[in-house]
């Protein structure tokens, strides 16, 4: 059983709606898309979905050659190869789709789905619904969460930052939308580093006065381990982040400075393997981990086997027209097909079809961080956003 | 898949670990049985545990029944029965897979660093003799380990003894000394006094819960790295001492801590850049998990020479290092009878 070579196709793909955060508040419905297929001497094929994997060409010779079922030993090869110029950029994008990849093969090798490679009782994970929402109306905000709540899921992550009036209104809905599900739902607020460590305590803060936050997300910037631990401390909600970062090395500083409530965890963190180190550390210090969203929540495979997983992030933007699948969601939960692998295939032909024929759309991703961040809060400028705003422009 | 029953027979002893041992076997629904070494002294307590939470239940699920197992760990025996019951199930978990439990645990062919460590405090400089004798007459190992004395003219004696043993066929070599649970003060002089001739890599010492700001200071006052955690009986009993920076090198013992914790204690040792050496374990079935620990250091070996102790191992010698074989599962071979077979010749 020898790796024998790789492809990977880019792709553009138009969501089902638009998505935002308060950097790019107007948002984007267009995102990038690839997959990487790493090839076998016995026909079978490991894939990896995400973006990012041009940096495999770079690499792909530390594993060419080798067995795909020894990936951890894989990963630690192709990860002290890169060490001088850091895990960071192509190079993480590279490793972790590599890694994501072999985990696939292994599980499919052994024709099992990875949940089960991973060591999961089962493949159902708690789900939360995440709407990347700045760019919904009050009444799309309602109805993307009021559909998440009729499967079950029972929390709600908003997007906020730049008007904590509407903030709070919003998150009002959200409540509601999400009240069918649980008399108490699960409310998190997401400010993508856009506000200093101390802008952070005075918005939570007032949000708290009205609302019960079960964590406030990126209230600083990723690697700021003294304002994160000055809002954990000066705020009642937990505080989350770390979805940026890319590896436990990254981690470290935050966990060892008592920074981080609760570790956003993800595909990112250098693949499957890296992932699972950062959640075993924070399971060593007593901290949950929550999965990040990706595409068909193939993520979910190690969140169900992570003894501190407390809920995985669903966005649902309609990310998934060259995939197939069998994954879906009920009772608040993601739950996982016995499929080989990573249960996914792809659509060959819609693929072929999305590369031939770019879809149109606005925005581009990723996207810049907004003026003020960090110092001051530049107002919602009037059409910014489809809602109601209390901001004045001069 | 399931797993069927649990049973135990036989007992046997291995140089140094203590009191007997005897062979677990959780048995499955295809045929198939996942064994392991289990101390005697909680034999029972491990087949009641398996019976409670492990019937009816995949082995391949070995993360999952690790936490399943957690209620009853605690105390160190409880944490033998349950470190037993994981190794057993990724014992079966790898031979269902039909490969070593290093593949199956997504490693590479071991080829481990290993270290020689003499067990127990010995009687005399000829006991010491004998003993590199042993070992260096296997391989060639790059590290020794020594149990200390308490007298450090005698120790240091027995630390150049080793190195210069040891660096007859490989130079330098990595000089370690086990000073034992009664560490703080004096130990700390001791080792103090012995560093003045001899160069030490690291100093394992024996620690219990309360014992990490002792042990800072011990972090702060030799030069050597001081190594602890061969006593966890839970990964998340590692916490206090990353926390404390109250190590520089971590111990996992999978006879304590199991594949499973210790798998999860090693990512987080990696996360602090902290290495990691694996106990001494019968049949060398640590050696499976060097590949996939990402701040593996090495893995200690008390007498490769052993014979006749009833189990052994897919570890070969190799120019210092430990190699495993191909065996399915842990690679365990019992020359003793089925524990299947010792009960019904009791009946």
């Amino acid at each position: 059983m020898r790796i024998t070579g790789y492809r990977y196709e880019t792709y553009r793909m138009k969501l089902d709606r638009p998505i935002a955060d308060c950097n790019l508040p107007e948002g984007l419905d267009l995102l990038p898309g690839s997959v990487l297929f790493i090839e076998t001497d016995e026909g079978v094929e490991g894939i990896s979905l995400g973006f990012g994997v041009e940096g495999v060409s770079a690499l792909f010779h530390l594993i060419e050659g080798e067995d795909p079922r020894e990936v951890v030993s894989l990963w630690a090869k192709v990860n002290d190869y890169i060490h001088k110029l850091g895990n960071e950029g192509a190079a993480n994008g590279a490793l972790s789709a590599m890694d994501i990849a072999l985990w696939d093969l292994k599980a499919k090798l052994a024709e099992e789905p990875l949940w089960r490679t991973l060591g999961a009782a089962d493949g159902r994970v708690k789900a939360y619904a995440s709407g990347l929402d700045y760019c919904l109306s009050d009444e799309e905000l309602f109805a993307f969460y009021r559909r998440m709540a009729e499967r079950g899921i029972d929390g709600g992550k908003l997007k906020v930052g730049l008007d904590i009036e509407a903030d709070m209104r919003r998150l009002g809905i959200m409540r509601e939308a999400l009240s069918i599900a649980s008399d108490r739902p699960q409310l998190m607020i997401d400010s993508n580093e856009y506000w200093s460590p101390k802008q952070a305590v005075r918005f939570i803060r007032r949000i708290e006065e009205k609302f019960d936050l079960a964590w406030a997300e990126e209230p600083a910037r990723r690697w700021d381990y003294a304002g994160l631990r000055l809002v954990s401390e000066q705020v009642g909600a937990a505080v989350a982040t770390g979805e940026n970062l890319n590896s436990v090395a990254d981690f470290y500083p935050l966990i060892a400075n008592q920074a981080v409530d609760v570790l956003n965890v993800a595909a990112g963190h250098s693949g499957i393997t890296g992932c699972r180190q950062i959640a075993h550390l924070a399971h060593v210090y007593g901290l949950p981990v929550s999965m990040m969203n990706c595409q068909a929540e193939f993520m979910a495979h190690l969140a169900a086997a992570l003894p501190n997983h407390v809920g995985m992030e669903v966005v649902d933007p309609g990310r998934e027209q060259c995939l197939r699948f069998e994954s879906y969601i009920e009772d608040g939960h993601i739950v996982l097909s016995d499929k080989p692998g990573l249960g996914i295939e792809i659509d060959e032909k819609a693929l072929a079809d999305l590369q031939a024929n770019p879809p149109t759309g606005r925005g581009q991703f990723p996207f810049a961080r907004r003026e003020g961040a960090g110092r001051y809060v530049l107002p919602l400028r009037p059409g910014e956003v489809p809602w109601e705003t209390s901001s004045r422009e001069p | 898949m399931k797993i069927t029953g649990a049973a135990a027979a036989g007992s046997m002893a291995f140089p140094g670990q203590a009191g007997l041992w005897c062979r677990l076997e959780l048995t499955c629904d295809e045929g198939l049985a996942g064994e392991s070494l289990c101390p005697v002294r909680v034999r029972d307590q491990a087949l009641t545990l398996a019976n409670d939470r492990l019937v009816d239940r995949d082995p391949r699920a070995a993360s999952a029944l690790w936490d399943r197992l957690a209620g009853n760990a605690g105390d160190d025996s409880a944490a033998a029965a349950r470190a037993s019951l994981d190794l057993a199930c990724w014992d079966l978990a790898a031979k269902l897979r039909g490969e070593p439990l290093w593949k199956t645990l997504g490693g590479s062919r071991p080829r481990a660093m290993l270290h020689a460590a003499m067990p127990g405090v010995p009687e005399s400089d000829d006991a010491v003799r004998r003993w590199l004798g042993n070992v260096a007459e296997v391989t060639a190992f790059r590290a020794g380990c020594l149990a200390l004395s308490g007298m450090p003219a005698t120790d240091a004696r027995r630390l150049a003894l080793i190195r210069d043993t040891l660096e007859k066929q490989v130079k330098p070599v990595d000089l370690a000394v086990d000073a034992g649970r009664s560490w703080p003060d004096e130990r700390v002089r001791q080792l103090r006094e012995i560093e003045r001739s001899i160069d030490l890599s690291w100093v394992k010492v024996a620690v219990g819960p309360g014992d990490e700001l002792a042990c800072r200071r011990l972090v702060d006052s030799i030069r050597a790295a001081v190594c602890v955690g061969g006593e966890l009986t839970s990964e998340r009993g590692l916490m206090p001492w990353l926390h404390q920076r109250a190590a520089n090198v971590i111990e996992l013992d999978i006879h304590r801590l199991g594949i499973t914790g210790a798998l999860r204690a090693a990512d987080a040792a990696f996360g602090f850049e902290l290495p990691v050496v694996l106990a001494p374990a019968p049949g060398h079935v640590q050696v499976h998990l060097a590949p996939v620990l990402p701040s593996f250091m090495s893995a200690g070996i008390v007498d490769p020479a052993a014979e006749n102790t009833g189990v052994f191992g897919d570890l070969r010698f190799v120019c210092g290092r430990g190699v495993m074989g191909d065996r399915p599962g842990a690679g365990l071979v019992f020359d003793r009878i089925s524990p299947a077979a010792a009960k019904e010749r009791s009946a």
